[in-house]
Order: C-alpha cells, then structure tokens, then sequence
C-alpha cells in the first residue's frame, strides 16, 4: 500500500470530513474533526491495517490544542484533530489500540488534554506533589531559571 | 560450567586494568581529535559572538575589554562539544587533548 | 482488578525509585500475594528533565547536544534521528559518504550498547563473570568511537548537512581488525548463553509477552522481535543507507527473556557485519552540506532503530530560529504497556518476585542505577529497607 492508496482509501470512507492531505515519501498527514476522531482511528487500525501506534503528540496552538496520534510500522499515518483549549476534551482510543494508554497519559499531564473513556489517567511524567492546573509544554507557563548553588557567578 | 576453561586460561594471562593513575599514568591511549580543555587565540578573535550564540551551555560569554569584544569560557559549564571550534571563523580556539581539568575551586575554571 | 485492602492476602511492594534492575530510577508498583506477582504499574517521573520543553528554548544547533543527552547510551540514534528530522525541513540531499558514516557510527554504537546490556543482564542473574569480560571486550568498541568521533560517549558526530569529521584510512584498519576480534568473543559469549546452566534457568520461561498481547500493546524493538514479529525501522523505513548495506531481521519465537538474549547477539553479529560492508564500500566526496540556520516553515517526522526500538522525533517548525514544537518518544517508554503486562501472573504462568529483576531487564531499559526496596509487611506494620544483593538472594517470607 502507498501513500495515494491510503489517501484514496480514506477519501471513500469518510468524504469531505478528512481534509488537508499532506503526503511524502512514507508519510501521509491529514486532519479530521474531533467527533470523527475515533472513528478514523478505528477504520485506520482495523481496516487498513495500522495496528502500531507509535505516538500522540499533543501540541498547543495558542487558541486550540492539536492532538496527533501517529500510526503504522512502513507507512506512517498521522491524524490530526484540534479541540478548543478552554476545553480539551477528546474521545480515547485506549479500547481500539491499547498500547495507547501511556501516551494519553503523558499528553494529560504536559498540555491538560481529558481523554473521554480512558479509565487510568494518572500522573506519569510529573511528580506526585506538582500543582493542579500548571501544564508545563502550554505556552503561558513560564520557566524560571535555577538559582545558582553556592559559588561561582550566575 | 561453560566458561570454566576460559577462566582458568585467564589465570595465566596479563591483568587488564590499567592502575590509572598511579603507574601506569603514560599508558593511557589518548587519540588524535579528543576534544579536550579549550585553548584561545586572542589575537585571532574579532569579537564576531558566533561561539556564544551557538555554544549549548552558556560556557562562552562575551566580554569586552581594551581590543574590543572578545569570549571568555567558564570550564565547568563546557560539554566539550567543538561547536565553538567549528564556527569560529577565524580559527581563535581550539580543543586540546587535556582531559585532566578537575579543581576546587570553580573561578580556577575560567579560560581567558 | 481491585484487590480490597481488608483482605490482607495481597501486598504492595513499591520497588524503586532507585531501583533493582538496571538503570533510571523508576518506581514499579507490584500487587503480590505470597511470592507470585498479580499486577504492575510503572511510574516513570523520575527522570523526567524537560527537554521537549527546554527545545523550544533554544536554536537547532544548541538543540542538537541537548538531544544527544536524552539517552548517554543511544546518544547517536538521538542525534542521528534529531538531524534526519531537521534536514527533512529544508529537504536537501546529503552526500553519501556522510552517510555512510552515519550509519558506521550508528552500527558501532548499536554494538557497543548490546554488549553493555548482556553484561548488565548477567550481572541481573548473578553471573559476574561473564559480566566483567564482557566488559572488557567492550572496551575495544569504545575505543574505536573515541578514535573516529572525539569522544567515548556523546559521540556528536552528527550535524545538520552531515557529519563533523572524517574518517582517517589507519582508523579504518584498526576498525576491521577490532571486528574479526568481536566476531569471535561474541560468538563465544552466545555459545554460553545457550548452554550454560545458571543463564537457562534463570531465564526460559520468564517474562513472557505473547504475540498477540506484543502487537496490541504496541511492543519495540528486540521486545517485539523475541516474540515472532519481523519489524525492524532500518528495513521497513529505510534512513540513511539502510536500504543498501544488507542485514538480516533476527527474530525468534519462544517469547521469553532468552529469546530477547539471543535476538540481541545475534544483532550484535549482524551489526559487526554492516560495519564492515560500510568501511569496504565507503564512497568518496564531500562529508557536509552548508545550511541556513533557520528552516522553512513546515513540519516532519523521523524515526531511527535505536537499540532499544523505535525512536521517533516530530518537529514542527515556525520559520524562526527556535522550534516551535519538538516531540520525542524513546523505545523504553513504548514498552510500558508490555512491561506491565509481562509482569502480570495469569492462569498458568506465574511471575515470581525474584524474576522481577531479569524480566524488568530484558525490554532493556536505559541508563545504570543503584537499587533499594521498601517491604512493607501490612499485618505486623513493619517497614524495613531491602538492599540490591538482598533483593537477588530472596529466598520469601517463609
């Protein structure tokens, strides 16, 4: 299977709810709106055959977080969806592929995102006394630089 | 069991650590390009600040003084990664082979 | 699965964060009852620095060593992948002795980080003495990176447009000499894992993950490969020269720590023969590619075999000189899921708190710790403190 048959595929399954198609050598993109979300990652794994979740990557766009899970072993397929930031909430894919868990996790606790359905959304990247609320990869979380330990000039 | 013979055989071969330092201090092998403690060419700088805006640790820091703008390195803030040596287009500093640069005091750590 | 405290017949054993097997403090939470492990979780924040955080912070030519630090052992697939993703962005070509030096170095590394792993792992079961020699042997590796790239760890011969130095032809005959010496400890130290005694005891039977629970939890790397799934990133996405020096998918069938022992020497085999493919058909020309510091506006996705799995970067990039977004995911933490479920006791086979170390060991975790254990022991409201030798020497609470 090829990038243009993937396209295709998806195309005839799902019609104008997928757009924006970016494809390169071994690497297909595209977007699908949040209520379709699980649905393209169901057709994807089951039907077409991308078991392996690779990735999530959760990015925040300033008015809207962009989560991205990325599929595939040769080929690899990424799925775009953007939810408002005031309210991220995005369905869980854990019963689809269930090597899912750990990346919704540490998408949870770096940028805030709810996975709707995923029973075990606990700390997995941040200690156990960080504060509620501060997700450290949004953008309006300040660094502070670490105070010098004794000697030496800053 | 299945490495009884190989142990045994070693009974009779030499000892494979080096006793580094105390002895055997030239026996290190030490190759050609080991990036090492820097060493600077003040003449050869034109106070570009290429090597501060590229160092990854903030170890070379721009100062100026009577020539004009020029680096200084902070020693305990190198990763000894080259990338200074690599953009310096004057060819003002090099990595030497000195890997021995442990102290006690961190201001003796200061390459002018 | 709940297990109701009221029942005392089940007993948290929190086993880190300085930790028994092998490397980054990590806290696994074990439900035990009597000696056999029912269920695990893993808590993995220990180590955690921030680096996709600290990325955005700074240029890509800053970026590049502090992607090298993620991992001190597989700091040339962080690099590699790193600069692959970068000079996806300007979609330029790369000359070909570059790459294959690239892939040289990689091949190098990938040696020397199996053969740190099996000593490791003997030590795991308490064979210190194939652990100290192959140790020893692995120095001659070391000493090969440290002619060729500057240094014996973060190597950082891989910059974006190519590499940084050359190879001398007198490295080059050191290189093949140390390989013929290589091929024949590693073939020695294989035929001892597959008689000895002590090594099969320990390790048939444990830690095992089934082909169908390796695809669903999305396994990599030799975790994946020990369990019958031919899936290698250098064969099925092919980077750098990969798709033309040859090699072999070693894969084995018998789904336990063993088959993750062997599948890692005889990638050791295979890896030795590529240095050599790489260094007699090394081509000429130049080794670097001069670009702009920033890159166009865009995004890209790269992925390496690391020789722990896959490692895949994401970068996206807003036409500045600072990225915008960078995403990594290392191999060990795609094997979480595995690991959990390796640590799992269910119908008949049964996880004992004493193969907890050597299954731990085997997905090859990253980085070398101490270790110490909390027992707690809930009916006599005891709290002592176990030590690493005490853990290995643990006989249970009878």
């Amino acid at each position: 299977m090829n990038e243009e048959d993937v396209v295709s595929k998806l195309k005839e399954a799902f019609g104008d709810k997928v757009s924006e198609f970016k494809t390169a050598p071994r690497r297909v993109f595209f977007y699908a709106p949040p209520e379709y979300y699980k649905e393209v990652v169901r057709f994807l794994a089951e039907k077409l055959g991308f078991v392996h979740l690779q990735a999530i990557t959760a990015t925040d766009l300033g008015d809207e977080i962009e989560v991205m899970p990325h599929l595939g072993r040769g080929l690899t397929v990424s799925v775009r969806t953007r939810v408002p930031k005031d309210k991220p909430v995005v369905d869980s894919v854990v019963d689809v592929i269930p090597g899912a868990s750990v990346h919704e996790r540490e998408a949870h606790d770096m940028l805030g995102v709810e996975f709707r359905g995923n029973p075990n959304l606990t700390r997995i990247l941040l200690p156990e006394d960080w504060p509620k609320g501060v997700y450290p990869l949004r953008r309006e979380t300040k660094l502070t630089p670490p105070k010098p330990i004794r000697g030496g000039k800053e | 069991m299945a490495m009884l013979l190989e142990v045994f055989r070693h009974l009779f071969k030499k000892r494979a650590t080096l006793m580094y330092p105390f002895g055997d201090r030239e026996k290190i092998p030490v190759p050609e390009g080991l990036r090492g403690k820097i060493s600077f060419n003040r003449d050869l700088c034109i106070g570009c600040g290429l090597c501060a805006r590229f160092c990854p640790s903030g170890a070379a820091e721009l100062i100026e003084d009577e020539k004009g703008k020029r680096p200084i390195f902070h020693i305990d803030r190198c990763l000894f990664c080259a990338q200074c040596e690599e953009v310096c287009p004057r060819k003002a500093i090099t990595l030497t082979k000195t890997f021995e640069i442990a102290g006690f005091d961190r201001n003796n750590l200061v390459v002018k | 699965m709940s297990f109701s405290s009221s029942y005392e017949r089940f007993f948290d054993i929190p086993i880190g964060p300085q930790h028994p097997a092998l490397k980054e403090p990590i806290l696994l939470k074990l439900i035990v009852e009597g000696e056999h492990v029912v269920a695990a979780d893993v808590d993995v924040s220990y180590t955690h620095r921030g680096v996709e955080r600290a990325m955005q912070e700074r240029n890509y030519i800053q970026n590049i060593y502090l992607a090298e630090r993620i991992c001190g052992i597989c700091n040339v697939a962080h690099t590699l992948c790193y600069c692959q993703n970068v000079e996806g962005l300007y979609d330029v070509e790369i000359p070909s002795r570059a790459l294959y030096i690239r892939v040289l170095v990689e091949e190098l590394a990938r040696i020397h980080s199996h053969l740190l792993w099996l000593g490791v792992a003997a030590h795991e079961i308490g064979f210190d003495t194939l652990f100290m020699y192959i140790w020893r042997d692995r120095e001659r590796v070391m000493d090969l990176i440290e002619e060729i790239t500057g240094n014996r760890v973060t190597s950082a011969i891989n910059t974006i447009g190519g590499v940084r130095r050359d190879i001398r032809p007198e490295t080059c005959e050191r290189c093949l000499k140390a390989m013929d010496y290589l091929e024949e400890r590693t073939k020695y130290y294989k035929k001892v894992c597959e008689t000895d005694p002590t090594v099969i005891a320990r390790c048939t039977g444990v830690g095992i993950l089934k082909l169908k629970d390796a695809i669903r939890l999305c396994a990599v790397g030799p975790t994946l490969r020990a369990s019958n799934i031919k899936y290698d990133v250098r064969a099925d996405d092919p980077y750098a020269v990969h798709d033309e020096v040859p090699f072999n998918v070693i894969v084995y069938d018998t789904n336990d720590t063993l088959a993750r022992v062997l599948v890692r020497i005889d990638e050791t085999l295979e890896s030795i023969n590529m240095v050599r493919y790489c260094i007699e058909h090394m081509p000429s020309g130049p080794v670097r590619v001069r670009l702009k510091l920033s890159p166009p506006v865009g995004e890209h996705l790269s992925r390496v075999e690391a020789p722990r799995g896959e490692l895949i970067h994401y970068v996206k990039s807003n036409g500045t000189e600072k990225p915008e977004r960078y995403k990594v995911r290392t191999p060990t933490f795609g094997n979480i899921p595995a690991l959990c479920e390796m640590l799992t006791s269910k119908g008949d086979y049964v996880v004992n708190i004493a193969d907890v170390p050597i299954a731990f060991a085997s997905i090859d975790p990253c980085l070398s710790c101490t270790a110490r254990v909390v027992m707690l022991e809930r009916e006599k409201g005891k709290l002592w403190v176990g030590s690493l030798d005490g853990l290995r020497r643990w006989r249970g609470w009878g």
